[in-house]
């Protein structure tokens, strides 16, 4: 059996005594683009942060490149998060900086080069950038490392429609081809034409996980489409395992 | 030319068809090199392991030529342009009987409307 | 890596605490000559009998502001060291440090460091400033001062290689606590980020929990090795009893923060909440 990208076996997650995770499985290999897909709450952002060591699992396994999460695997995820993490004070130019500074892999001339265009000024501080701008800072800062594993939270969620083609054209047009990127998120059919894979999850369990071409040629739809009819017709409840 | 693309059907599919037809109506020309893959990719808004497919499907058919140094060209050879055109035209008038045996006109009739309409 | 963390985290605090520690002792000379300024004021006066009374309530009053100033900035410098360890780990901004590659105890150090050389500059300069305040409120402080100090080191203290030992063993020993302080807060922030809500209460809670169980294991030891010991403490009384002392009290705080930070680092390794 060649390398995975990532493996999960078997990995359970508990929030108090709400399970978001319920022996999760998982196998992705590298060089993907792959959509990780659910309704609201079916365990999409527990994943990432299981995946990226934020949160530990109670129970299974957790593999990145063969790696347990930890030192290693951190330097090679690039981690885009639901929400902004960065304190006010810092200047776009100090989280340039800062990311030059712990990760061997940042591309600054590409980063500052992404915030020309969008003439963003780097000198100014966090605080002082609208919600979307705050938005796209993150965005460059996370594309513009070469990594081998993506994992973006929600990038297009609550954007309008041409900031979302200017964030998918980004991925698309920055990754590291060699690596994998995993995209988050319940806009399919915004997404869906990027996609090499999709992976469904529900109730914290991968429940389907198949090729997007695979799908539409043998469904004769569009994961949009099938995703609909899949989230419809398991019975919504909890406790279904 | 724009790319159009439905997501009901396979991406690298669709992406055959219509590098196929750029090619053939003269979009590239014959010997001209193609844009890289990536850059294709984004132009259509694709993933480029898609664009790959669809790409490595037009090689099979040897629409267009790989080159280990100057990259991807389409082909200069006349007689697969030739022969590709030929099947897609083919395609279009088996379309067209088709079409019209639905609405319940027989080849001939069909012919014969297709000849008047040529006056 | 360490080195870089300690770089951001001196930065992100740089731009609260300079200005206050170039404010404070300028706060402080203004007062001294406001104080000194009314004093000869009312000296003037005083020869009628007349302001006695009303000098000292003011003279009181500054002295309260300028308490009441030392108070906030020590606070300032307490809430701080919580704040950054909680916004900058258990909050938001811990997704970034928590997905930097560096090793979990590096970024509990880093923040225990900086925290520290905080807390030591702090109290630096709050002596600096209640100096300045002295100095320069009254003439009569410096040559009470110098003879105070002259009485000291002459009559109480011989500076020898004993004392020497000593002061730098109390300075030793100061520092540690303050380290030994700050893990004690950063322990409880970890044990309290367990709690599934109400994050900060737990915090509270569990550093009034670890003061207890601290003060509890201190006198279990206590009453084994001192009152139910076979030894004879006396035999070891001589005259080296005060560095023995010392260094019993320095190897006592070493130990709580080692553990302090053993526990934090294995529940921000194994345990982290970050929701």
């Amino acid at each position: 059996m060649d390398k995975m990208l990532i493996q999960c076996q078997d990995v359970w997650k508990r929030y108090g005594n709400k399970e978001a995770l319920r022996g999760l499985n998982l196998q992705l290999e590298g060089g993907k683009i792959v959509g990780l897909l659910g309704p609201n709450g079916s365990g999409k952002t527990t994943l990432i942060k299981v995946l990226n060591g934020l949160l530990q699992p109670e129970q299974g396994l957790v593999l990145i490149d063969g790696e347990t999460p930890g030192l290693y695997t951190k330097s090679l995820i690039s981690y885009l998060p639901d929400k902004p993490y960065f304190s006010g004070w810092m200047k776009v130019n100090d989280l340039f900086e800062l990311f030059e500074d712990f990760y061997a892999d940042f591309d600054r001339a590409k980063a500052e080069q992404m915030c020309k265009v969008l003439q963003i000024d780097s000198n100014l501080r966090m605080k002082t950038l609208s919600k979307g701008t705050k938005e796209k800072v993150q965005l460059i800062l996370v594309m513009s490392r070469k990594a081998k594993l993506y994992l973006l939270d929600e990038p297009i969620a609550g954007v309008d429609p041409a900031a979302r083609d200017y964030i998918l054209t980004t991925i698309l047009n920055n990754y590291n081809p060699e690596g994998t990127v995993l995209i988050s998120t319940h806009l399919i059919s915004d997404i869906e034409r990027v996609l090499d894979e999709v992976i469904f999850i529900q109730n914290g369990q991968v429940i389907r996980q198949e090729l997007v071409d695979d799908i539409r040629e043998k469904e004769g739809k569009s994961v949009d489409e099938l995703f609909r009819e899949v989230f419809r017709t398991i019975p919504y409840g909890g406790g279904a395992w | 030319m724009e790319w159009k693309l439905d997501d009901n059907r396979p991406i690298w599919m669709q992406l055959q068809e219509q590098l196929t037809r750029k090619i053939l109506s003269g979009w590239y020309r014959a010997g001209e090199k193609l844009p890289s893959v990536r850059e294709l990719a984004a132009e259509a808004g694709v993933n480029p392991n898609t664009m790959q497919r669809a790409l490595a499907a037009l090689d099979s058919e040897g629409l267009t030529v790989t080159n280990r140094t100057t990259g991807r060209s389409v082909t200069e050879d006349e007689a697969i342009l030739e022969g590709m055109r030929a099947s897609l035209a083919e395609g279009i008038i088996k379309q067209f009987y088709d079409s019209a045996a639905e609405l319940g006109y027989t080849r001939e009739h069909a012919l014969e409307l297709l000849k008047r309409r040529e006056k | 890596m360490l080195r870089k963390l300690i770089k951001y985290d001196i930065k992100s605090i740089s731009r609260v605490f300079i200005p206050m520690w170039i404010l404070t002792p300028i706060v402080a000379l203004m007062l001294s000559f406001s104080i000194r300024g009314m004093s000869t004021w009312t000296q003037n006066i005083i020869s009628s009998g007349f302001m006695v009374a009303g000098n000292g309530i003011l003279m009181m009053v500054m002295m309260l502001l300028f308490f009441g100033i030392m108070v906030g900035f020590f606070v300032m410098t307490i809430l701080f060291t919580i704040q950054r360890f909680w916004n900058g780990l258990l909050k938001e901004e811990g997704y970034l440090m928590f997905t930097l590659p560096v090793k979990v105890w590096e970024l509990i150090v880093s923040k225990a460091i900086t925290a520290t050389i905080v807390s030591c500059i702090s109290i630096l300069v709050g002596i600096f400033s209640s100096m300045i305040l002295a100095v320069f409120s009254t003439d009569e402080f410096i040559t009470s001062l110098a003879y105070a100090w002259k009485y000291m080191f002459g009559v109480v203290w011989k500076i020898d290689a004993r004392f020497i030992v000593n002061f730098i063993l109390c300075i030793i020993l100061f520092i540690v606590m303050l380290v030994e302080n700050v893990y004690h807060v950063y322990t409880a922030m970890a044990v309290g980020q367990l709690w599934q809500e109400h994050k900060i209460l737990g915090s509270c809670l569990s550093y009034v929990g670890i003061s207890m169980i601290v003060s509890i294991l201190g006198n279990v030891m206590e009453t084994i090795f001192v009152e139910i010991s076979p030894w004879d403490w006396d035999f070891y009384i001589n005259e080296y009893m005060d560095v023995i002392y010392l260094l019993i009290l320095l190897f006592i705080s070493v130990m709580q923060v080692l553990i302090y930070h053993v526990i934090t680092e294995r529940i921000l390794s194994t345990k982290l909440n970050l929701e």
